[in-house]
């Protein structure tokens, strides 16, 4: 190797920025045909140590839709858009996102939520359903799974627990389950009640899934305020639906608030927490648990794994004159 | 409802452990993904991961404030008190048919030390490394220019022109500035360690770019000195979509700065015209809406900022 001195390196180099001058930057490389693009994500995962236990944060996957009409129902069309631009985001589409996660407690491995599920892939071309696909680049086999926990029964939280072909996605897991919100969805004269398509469908789409008999032997109904697993405790968090719930994650000093659909999207309900979701079954109800559920978590610290959280969904929460503010939690590339 | 606390909600917690077996199917993992992608117009950008440096916090990294004032600045953003983990990211700019490098990560041989990891997850990120055309540098400190060679002195790249800030080559390779530092202070460290990574590439592959000049289609070079000399960032833009890519305009824990751009950053060379430099800059991003990478900011990396307060916020992209 020849020794390095000023001269010989800013003599070299003042040769090639001469030619540089004359737009011929590319002195040493013959032009390379490149390849095209590669126009794929990272696998969709992503890990953290909450004391002993490790959170596995599993993407499901992403919808763009147009911004439905009357997305939030009780403001007009131009304040989402506001809030949507407020973010940085195209005021025309919504990106809903789906985030379930795994916890290994050391003792236990679980899931909690499922996604759109597999069935729902091919609807979406692939953005979504994509839990199972993503769980396997994490490392995780579905079939050590031991319990699934599920916050509440619209589709994007239960289809995931069947496969494609409707064989159950964790075979070896119990479905724990809110006992409210199962009796809700199952209830026959419930059902008889509805005049709306969506909730028609909601209650279809459980029987479906509920129904299925390798679901239905595995399903346990979990109750508010006890654990469901050692270090994982169920919170009552409903009027997003009947029987929402959320959990507390704790070990050691450390513990995460999984809300499920809480707040939807943060942005605009985290902002905004007196907004309704449309898809909101009880809005009021939904209000009063939010700002109890985020008045918490600003005054704790305590962080908030949120399902429409954009990855890896979560966040710390601070109190605002007109409501809550998220923070992300800074990535770590190792444990 | 009664109102929820942490002690109500784990209070009532009776020891209901259905399973009471541990399942003995499971073991915990380290494996993360080392990078994220995203679009600017038609040109792909990649934030590839150089991983993490973490290091006990026992004295505020700035002479701007107190340990105590910097710690709360760390818990704001829900970060620990009593570790700073500084992490680093190159950027990879797939445009149109070419590949570009924006810095290199601190080499392959501070592995050991957390770093060093950005070789790994470019080719995780589905790159080859011959088929990079240039490596553009922000600046010459080493954690930006150590990965420009392997760790046994080859190029690392071995195809790519590396191109260079003019006034930070001018600088940098000034035996009178490197003569100038005390011996064994850092900075004569970082003098010694410039002629280290650039006398293993031979001068031909090395080109010199202005202020303001078109360093690649799509990428122009932004003047913002303060902290290295010739410290500059990259505005690349495709369509109507802009990406400043801000290199270490904001450095060290960055997002501290963010949050608080008056302080003088630890690796500032010059603090003074560093935070002149950081205001104009965010106060052009926030006005533009630009999208934003920051060298130090981590994964995934590219975000907006907006005003807040005294300083500013961050948000990754959504």
């Amino acid at each position: 190797m020849k020794e390095l001195t000023r001269r010989n390196v800013l003599a070299s180099a003042a040769t090639v920025s001469v030619a540089a001058a004359l737009g011929e930057l590319s002195l040493v490389t013959a032009a390379r045909a490149g390849a095209p693009q590669i126009g794929k994500q990272a696998a969709g995962f992503y890990r953290y140590k909450l004391g002993d236990f490790e959170v596995s944060v599993v993407a499901d996957g992403v919808v763009r839709l147009k911004l439905p009409p009357a997305f939030v129902t009780n403001v007009k069309t131009e304040d989402v858009q506001a809030a949507l631009k407020a973010n940085f985001l195209d005021t025309e589409m919504f990106n809903n996102t789906y985030t379930p996660i795994v916890v290994n407690t050391g003792k236990n491995l679980v899931v909690i939520d499922t996604g759109l599920g597999e069935g729902n892939r091919e609807q979406t071309k692939g953005t979504a359903g994509n839990f199972l696909t993503n769980l396997a680049a994490a490392g995780i086999d579905p079939n050590a799974v031991d319990t699934v926990i599920i916050s509440h029964y619209h589709s994007d939280h239960v289809n995931g627990l069947l496969k494609g072909d409707s064989s159950p996605s964790f075979p070896n897991a119990v479905i724990r389950v809110p006992g409210q919100e199962h009796n809700y969805w199952m209830d026959d004269g419930e059902m008889s009640r509805q005049t709306s398509d969506r909730m028609v469908g909601l209650f279809k789409n459980n029987r479906r899934i509920f129904g299925n008999p390798e679901v239905a032997k595995r399903v346990q109904p979990y109750e508010a305020g006890k654990e469901i697993v050692p270090g994982i405790t169920a919170v009552a968090t409903n009027g997003h639906s009947v029987g929402h719930h959320s959990q507390i994650i704790s070990s050691g000093s450390k513990s995460v608030f999984v809300q499920g659909d809480v707040t939807h999207v943060p942005y605009l309900f985290v902002r905004n927490p007196g907004w309704y979701l449309s898809g909101d079954q009880d809005p009021q109800t939904a209000e009063v648990t939010r700002r109890k559920v985020y008045d918490m978590l600003s005054a704790e610290k305590m962080m908030v794994q949120g399902f429409h959280f954009p990855f890896p969904s979560a966040a710390y929460i601070e109190k605002t004159p007109t409501g809550y503010r998220e923070t992300y939690v800074q990535w770590s590339t190792t444990l | 409802m009664t109102t929820l606390t942490r002690r109500n909600v784990l209070g009532g917690a009776a020891a209901l452990a259905l399973s009471g077996a541990a399942n003995p199917a499971i073991a915990q993992s380290s494996a993360q993904p080392g990078f994220y992608r995203f679009k600017v117009g038609d040109i792909e950008v990649t934030s590839i991961s150089d991983g993490v440096r973490k290091s006990k916090l026992t004295a505020s990294p700035t002479r701007s404030a107190s340990l105590e004032q910097f710690q709360d600045a760390l818990a704001a953003d829900g970060l620990p008190r009593d570790e700073i983990a500084t992490t680093f990211n190159t950027l990879a700019v797939k445009n149109g048919k070419n590949l570009f490098v924006i810095d290199t990560g601190n080499g392959a041989n501070t592995l050991a030390g957390g770093t060093g990891q950005a070789a790994a997850n470019f080719a995780a990120a589905g790159y080859d490394a011959k088929d990079v055309e240039a490596v553009i540098l922000s600046h010459f400190h080493g954690d930006h220019i150590g990965g420009l060679i392997t760790p046994e002195r080859a190029q690392a790249f071995p195809n790519a022109e590396i191109r260079v800030p003019l006034v930070e080559f001018n600088y940098w390779l000034d035996d009178a500035n490197m003569n100038a530092a005390p011996e064994g202070s850092g900075l004569r460290n970082g003098h010694n360690n410039v002629r280290r990574v650039f006398g293993a590439i031979p001068g031909k592959f090395v080109s010199k770019f202005e202020w303001g000049r078109e360093v690649a289609p799509g990428i122009t070079a932004v003047a913002t000195p303060g902290h290295t000399p010739g410290h500059t960032a990259f505005l690349i833009a495709s369509g109507n979509v802009m990406l400043m890519a801000q290199a270490d305009v904001t450095s060290g824990i960055a997002s501290v700065f963010v949050r608080n751009p008056d302080w003088f950053a630890g690796g500032d060379m010059d603090g003074p015209t560093a935070v002149a430099t950081r205001r104009k800059l965010y106060d052009r991003m926030v006005a533009e809406r630009m999208l934003t990478t920051g060298y130090h900011l981590p994964l995934p990396g590219v975000g907006n900022v907006e005003k807040n307060g005294n300083g500013y916020k961050f948000t990754p992209l959504a």
